[in-house]
């Protein structure tokens, strides 16, 4: 192995992680050494030591505001928005008292969402889920998304070993509990109560160390609460997703397209507005809102290809990027 | 979301990352690898096609980091994760030129990935070869355990004797999650698997 070209008269370390690379690809560091170097110059670790908790004041509040940005990103449920724009703020003022010796609100913070399937409910715990981490309330910050069948058991005894399995997995997080009514559907002698009492005791047993959430339609979520006392008085906020309007979902075709690279033509995009506008009011109940819409763009993209297939060879990247009102018109 | 496949050469890295890819439900494989110059190069592979291009026996066979994007299905919406298999790092100052700078790649990247998985190959401790654990591994753990998720995958433990490996591994690395995997069995994965899944938002 012929000697590397290492030269004793660089005796200064290196100033930027780029020179450390340098050096190193000239064969002027070892690997450990290069490692060594670029953990000091990192400034995500360096940042983190300037003050006492992990990251300063400063990188914290820009994460806190790059996830509220992410959220305000999503079209309409303005009430949501704000609710968790006035739980951000209540949390932090809340830290902030705790730090200058002032009494402070536990912060108990579970939630019922009520909402229409597809109008974003999944999508937001997951979000708030990001929030609480990014605020040092919740260590984890993940999400685990449950329904009856993974909280339920089969015999006496097994329910009750179950759920608290499922909480143990979602400590530190925020567990999601999918058509949550279910659990009361079940009667008196349903193993669903059992369930519910568990969680119940969990949410004693393990304060501030994970977030539930329970979500289902808004109809039957209100009986579900009615069903139990105490229940209702254990989660403090309510959450209800609204149906999206006709100038909400057609804000969502378009964003949905534009993941898809695809886009709708100018007639079709006037047509398609009219459409939703028109029928506004008129959907079925639990129609399934922005799912409606996802459903209707992958059907006239399919139709699209119909249309284009016979000519393939001949299509043109403009083309096989714009539906027209006929592929969309199909679907409705 | 990118989580890199980190560790010395020959400790098994480019078969973790091609059979991980594959438990995760991933048929065939399209490679996209950067080389040293920054260009792309796109290829499609059938998963032993793969297998038999990009793993070897011998040390340094992968010179250039490797992305696999894959879904994973989670809940209702399936979340996309990059793979990157990365060019193996070995102690001290290698000879070749074009290795140091292969290498070098993967240290930049190191900087900017959201998940690091570091492999050690558990049947050589105390060993003097290529793969044995050593300095460089001391360094990429106490240098990406500050970055983010991190976890320590002590491969090959299908092989004889490892059980004691783990324990010296895990009495070594305190403080830090050490699963023991085989990327030629599968054995693992499945921890593996929930470990990523729990840390992408």
């Amino acid at each position: 192995m012929p000697e590397p070209d290492y030269q004793p008269g660089y005796s200064q370390d290196p100033m930027t992680s780029r020179e450390v690379l340098a050096w190193f690809e000239a064969g002027r560091l070892p690997s450990d050494g290069a490692l060594k170097h670029l953990q000091k110059l990192d400034s995500r670790i360096t940042d983190g030591r300037s003050s006492i908790r992990a990251p300063s004041q400063e990188s914290r509040r820009k994460r806190i505001e790059s996830v509220l940005h992410e959220l305000d990103g999503l079209v309409g449920l303005h009430d949501v928005k704000n609710m968790v724009h006035e739980i951000r703020a209540f949390v932090d003022v809340q830290q902030r008292r705790l730090e200058l010796g002032l009494a402070s609100e536990s912060q108990t913070l579970h939630m019922v969402f009520s909402g229409a399937p597809g109008t974003g409910k999944t999508t937001v715990a997951r979000i708030l889920g990001r929030l609480f981490q990014t605020m040092d309330v919740l260590p984890k910050g993940h999400m685990l998304e449950v329904e009856r069948a993974d909280l339920v058991g089969e015999y006496i005894g097994h329910t009750a070993q179950k759920t608290r399995d499922a909480v143990k997995r979602a400590l530190g997080g925020v567990m999601f509990v999918d058509e949550a009514y279910a659990l009361a559907r079940g009667g008196e002698k349903d193993f669903g109560k059992e369930a519910i009492d568990t969680l119940v005791k969990a949410m004693e047993d393990h304060r501030g160390e994970f977030l539930l959430i329970l979500a289902g339609y808004s109809d039957e979520m209100a009986w579900f609460l009615a069903t139990n006392p105490g229940l209702l008085s254990r989660f403090p906020l309510h959450l209800h997703f609204p149906d999206y309007g006709a100038s909400e979902l057609a804000a969502i075709a378009r964003i949905m397209l534009a993941e898809r690279q695809y886009q709708l033509s100018a007639d079709a995009d006037r047509q398609l507005t009219e459409y939703l506008v028109r029928s506004e009011g008129h959907w079925r109940v639990n129609s399934g809102n922005a799912r409606l819409v996802r459903n209707l763009i992958e059907g006239a993209i399919r139709r699209q290809s119909v249309r284009l297939i016979r000519r393939l060879d001949m299509a043109t990247r403009e083309e096989l990027m714009t539906l027209t009102w006929a592929d969309v018109e199909g679907g409705l | 979301m990118e989580a890199l496949v980190v560790g010395k050469p020959n400790v098994g890295k480019s078969l973790f990352v091609l059979n991980f890819a594959s438990y995760l439900g991933l048929r065939e494989i399209r490679l996209e690898a950067v080389g040293s110059d920054g260009r792309v190069l796109v290829r499609r592979l059938s998963l032993e096609d793969a297998k038999r291009k990009l793993v070897s026996h011998n040390a340094h066979k992968t010179m250039a980091a490797q992305g696999i994007d894959v879904e994973i299905a989670s809940g209702r919406t399936p979340r996309r994760l990059t793979l990157v298999d990365t060019v193996g790092i070995s102690e001290g100052v290698h000879h070749m030129a074009e290795i140091r700078q292969a290498m070098a790649s993967t240290l930049a990247r190191l900087g900017t990935a959201d998940i690091v998985l570091h492999l050690i190959d558990s049947s050589r401790i105390g060993h003097k070869t290529i793969e044995a654990p050593g300095a460089v591994d001391e360094e990429i753990a106490s240098y990406a355990r500050q970055l983010g998720p991190y976890i320590i995958l002590a491969n090959k433990i299908d092989k004889p004797g490892s059980a004691d490996a783990l324990s010296q591994l895990r009495e070594h690395y305190r403080g830090t999650a050490v699963i023991p995997v085989s990327a030629l069995t599968r054995r693992g994965f499945r921890e593996v698997k929930s470990f990523v899944l729990r840390h992408m938002g």
